[in-house]
């Protein structure tokens, strides 16, 4: 297929597709992130709210809002965002975040990230976040985290990406 | 008869004949042509009031005149082919299929020379035409849910701009000359991807 025919067979706007499989810069990144938190964030409240629903049910009468739960948050948004960054890194190489800001994650030869590599990455960007910030810095457009395990976040629009591998 | 021309021979000598000599005769034979068809058309309009008068000669009544059996033989010529229509149907399909049984398509489309006729068409014209009036990569994008609304690529294309102005801001800073390095291969490939342009 010659470069004229991908060009106008592709679904992509025209100026778009000059960045694709180009690694992303740090703004989409961040901002990606910033909307993966959110996700994390109601998650996390659906817990409490399904904890708060399952004291009422219990004491009824004398039911009032749980408190307390300072040191727990954390936690539990620790155990929510790890796995569901891993999962959807490893399922299809992106997170909601990753969906709608156009980006996926891939490793050193282009492929979807293995299982353990996405469970490292999601305990490290999420015990590391600000790793991120080294992408504006490094001249390969690479966190901490991608410079440590091998990985990249590639502009890539396509809905379903035939990888390499 | 040694007077009587040989059409074969005739034929042979317009083949071999200059282009200014088969002119001459195409015009002739057209001249001729033209002369048979203004006489039949004379001879038509003068003829039709005598026809017309012995069809339907004066002070005979219309039953013994020549055009009652004209008539007669119209309507029964008219309820033949009514007859006839069905018999078609009936009769010409098997013969139709007999005869097609009986000749090889393949090979007559074996003797046909397919490659000259298709040399002959622009096929890559007619594919741009055909993907012009599509509008192809609009069609993809409408049909292909998954992928981003208008705003949505408003959004990343915003996002992209922003970090490219930011690289270019660091870059300054760091006083790099060649700003970021591309990204190498390998890395996912596919329609929309385009690996040169880094």
């Amino acid at each position: 297929m010659t470069r004229s025919e991908t060009s106008a067979t592709s679904p992509l706007p025209a100026a778009a597709r000059g960045y694709q499989g180009r690694r992303a810069g740090v703004v989409t990144r961040l901002v990606a992130d910033v909307v993966d938190g959110l996700v994390v964030l109601v998650i996390v409240a659906l817990i409490y709210a399904f904890v708060t629903g399952f004291v009422f049910l219990l004491h009824p009468h004398s039911f009032r809002f749980p408190s307390g739960f300072g040191w727990s948050i954390p936690v539990i948004g620790f155990a929510v965002a790890a796995p569901y960054l891993a999962l959807g890194w490893h399922t299809t190489g992106r997170t909601y975040g990753d969906v709608l800001l156009g980006l996926r994650v891939v490793d050193n030869a282009g492929r979807r990230l293995g299982l353990i590599t996405s469970l490292l990455r999601a305990v490290f960007c999420v015990a590391f976040p600000i790793g991120v910030l080294w992408v504006a810095v490094s001249s390969t457009n690479r966190s901490v985290q991608d410079v440590v395990l091998r990985t990249s976040v590639l502009y890539d629009w396509r809905p379903e990406a035939s990888l390499i591998g | 008869m040694t007077g009587m021309p040989d059409p074969q021979a005739i034929l042979e000598r317009m083949e071999t004949a200059p282009p200014a000599d088969r002119d001459e005769v195409l015009d002739v034979v057209i001249g001729l042509g033209a002369t048979v068809v203004a006489c039949s058309r004379f001879a038509v309009i003068a003829a039709r009031p005598v026809v017309g008068l012995a069809l339907r000669p004066p002070f005979v009544p219309y039953a013994y005149s020549p055009q009652a059996s004209l008539d007669a033989a119209a309507r029964i010529g008219q309820r033949v082919r009514a007859q006839m229509g069905p018999l078609l149907d009936r009769v010409v399909p098997p013969v139709a299929a007999a005869v097609i049984d009986r000749v090889d398509i393949n090979a007559v489309v074996a003797r046909t020379d397919i490659e000259a006729v298709v040399t002959q068409v622009d096929l890559n014209a007619i594919a741009h035409r055909v993907l012009d009036e599509l509008d192809l990569p609009d069609i993809i994008r409408e049909s292909s849910g998954s992928l981003a609304s208008e705003s949505v690529v408003g959004i990343r294309m915003q996002g992209i701009a922003a970090d490219e102005r930011v690289n270019q801001i660091v870059d300054k800073l760091l006083l790099r000359r060649n700003g970021r390095k591309p990204t190498p291969r390998p890395a996912p490939a596919g329609p929309g991807f385009d690996h040169d342009a880094q």
